[in-house]
């Protein structure tokens, strides 16, 4: 396993070196200088990406011909390109949070820490999502038709949401079942913090006033403790699907033949 | 053949694929030896060392390598391959190769013996391999070959494409290699000079079947080539005779047992026969 981790960052580094510090320096730049700390979440995910194109390098070597004679099993080949994977998103996460922590916004205090660590996990999350999902495709598919299929299954991911918020399903379904359905996610909502408290006593009265708040601010999300496990819930689903992911994709390599 | 004493032993081994099919191949490569596998291309050469290196399983039969099977990973460390194009990426250098490897095969890599050889074939461990030359590729994959000090080697077509000088060093390290008596090599090749220069006996490949395997020099004794009349060539016995082809001034004919035949027709032109003659006419009688 040691020797396949070695290879792979190797690879990694003599393919990507001047193309990573470019982006490093491009994307910590504009995180630290214009204050976009999106930049430094989109850095997470892109450390996952470079390790996915490892098995592309692979590929084109045809170096899986040549690792199947030598004295390692199919679950360490598979497994490294994982171990790998996992290492570099929590890398990035932590240049996320250490880059964060100096950032002007953070020192001025437009940006809080909450903030910063949401947004660090959910790039970490879709990150390992990403990775999950391409890295069995890949072995199944070849790197060029797992992109494009991945390509696909996000566009549909993307299109489920448009569906709803653009109301094509509601005229799909009955007036009634679409208000037990609107009520159900306006629930789901306010439970996690998306959205403000249904009622709210009259400042003055004490009565109760019902009220529809949406909240955008990741502030007033962070205040309801359920969001909180939101996050922790999709960090234990990315982190579980990550482990499925690797079991798949170790059945469909010692399946593969040359 | 004591089959205990061989590198790599296939008993009745298949492999299907659509449009083609491998076998049953029986072959011994036995200890101290060098087998020359040659067949047309398409004749599934590689098809039949990825089965015996572990790349791809067998549909049928079996395969013994160094007293395991190619699925353990204890076998295949006694296992040292060079194919044609499949290796590490191009980017590495030798010397990263080498530690990869090293972490890979642990204790059996010798970083000493990998550096030794990187020296004998004056390759510059610091570059990238996509500097290298197609020859220095090779060297380069035989030093990782047998930097482990492996008891077999597998080569496929890795003396293609390079010029004599460097082929000639690379036949005589094969030649060094089973040395002592308990290695062996089996290598595969389109170069069959490369193969009358080194190898100990002939497995010859065609259409997925094995024709024959047999000693080298008992090959090149037995096979001639004979140019005679159709008349004259209609007396020899028919398993003498293997392909004839017509051409405008007789016959000539692939001829098994040269010295019956010589005796058969004394005033006949005789002449041994080559691997490329005895592939040339084993194909040629297919087509007809």
């Amino acid at each position: 396993m040691k020797g396949l981790l070695y290879k792979d960052l190797c690879t990694l580094v003599s393919r990507y070196r001047k193309n990573f510090l470019l982006l490093f320096v491009v994307y910590l730049g504009m995180a630290m200088l214009m204050e976009l700390p999106f930049m430094l979440y989109a850095l997470v995910f892109v450390l996952g990406l470079y390790v996915q194109s490892a098995v592309g390098f692979d590929e084109f070597s045809h170096w899986d011909i040549y690792a199947h004679t030598l004295p390692v099993q199919p679950s360490a080949i598979v497994g490294s390109k994982y171990i790998l994977g996992g290492c570099a998103i929590l890398a990035g996460c932590l240049v996320s949070m250490l880059a964060g922590a100096f950032s002007p916004g953070l020192i001025n205090g437009t940006l809080s820490f909450d903030e910063l660590l949401i947004g660090t996990l959910t790039a970490a999350v879709v990150a390992t999502l990403y990775f999950s999902l391409s890295l069995p495709l890949t072995y199944r598919l070849g790197s060029d038709r797992a992109r494009t299929v991945v390509m696909i299954v996000i566009l549909i991911l993307v299109l489920i949401p448009f569906l709803f918020t653009s109301g094509i399903v509601e005229g799909w379904m009955q007036p009634d079942d679409w208000q037990k359905l609107e009520t159900t996610f306006q629930n789901l909502e306010r439970f996690f913090g998306f959205r403000g408290p249904a009622v709210v006593p009259d400042s003055v009265t004490g009565a109760a006033v019902t009220i529809e708040a949406e909240y955008g601010s990741v502030i007033q999300w962070a205040e309801n403790p359920h969001f909180w496990w939101l996050i922790g819930g999709l960090l234990l689903f990315s982190v579980l699907l990550f482990a499925v992911s690797w079991v798949i994709s170790t059945a469909i390599y010692r399946k593969k033949q040359y | 053949m004591n089959t205990e004493t061989c590198g790599a032993v296939l008993r009745g081994v298949e492999k299907h694929y659509p449009g083609f099919d491998l076998g049953p191949v029986d072959l011994a490569v036995p200890a101290g030896s060098i087998v020359g596998l040659v067949g047309e291309n398409g004749a599934g050469k590689t098809t039949l060392l990825k089965l015996l290196t572990g790349v791809n399983p067998a549909d049928a039969g079996e395969i013994t390598l160094e007293g395991g099977s190619p699925a353990d990973a204890a076998s295949r460390c006694e296992l040292g391959v060079v194919f044609e194009d499949a290796y590490f990426s191009e980017s590495l250098t030798a010397k990263q190769i080498g530690k990869s490897l090293a972490g890979i095969f642990g204790r059996r890599w010798d970083g000493k013996e990998y550096q030794r050889l990187l020296a004998q074939f004056g390759l510059d461990s610091a570059k990238p391999v996509k500097t290298y030359s197609r020859g220095m590729r090779m060297k380069l994959s035989l030093a990782t070959a047998l930097a482990h000090h492996p008891r077999m080697l597998v080569l496929d077509e890795a003396t293609s494409g390079l010029d004599p000088v460097v082929r000639g060093a690379i036949l005589d390290l094969l030649l060094d290699f089973i040395q002592d008596e308990t290695r062996s090599i089996l290598i595969s090749s389109h170069i069959t000079s490369d193969l009358e220069q080194v190898a100990d006996s002939i497995a010859y490949l065609h259409h997925g079947k094995l024709l024959f395997h047999e000693d080298k020099d008992v090959l090149l004794a037995e096979y001639g080539i004979l140019r005679c009349s159709r008349s004259h060539l209609d007396t020899l016995p028919a398993d003498c005779r293997i392909s004839t082809r017509q051409t405008e001034f007789g016959c000539e004919t692939l001829v098994k047992d040269r010295a019956k035949v010589a005796r058969l027709l004394p005033g006949a032109v005789l002449d041994p026969a080559g691997i490329d003659d005895i592939m040339r006419f084993y194909s040629g009688r297919d087509t007809q």
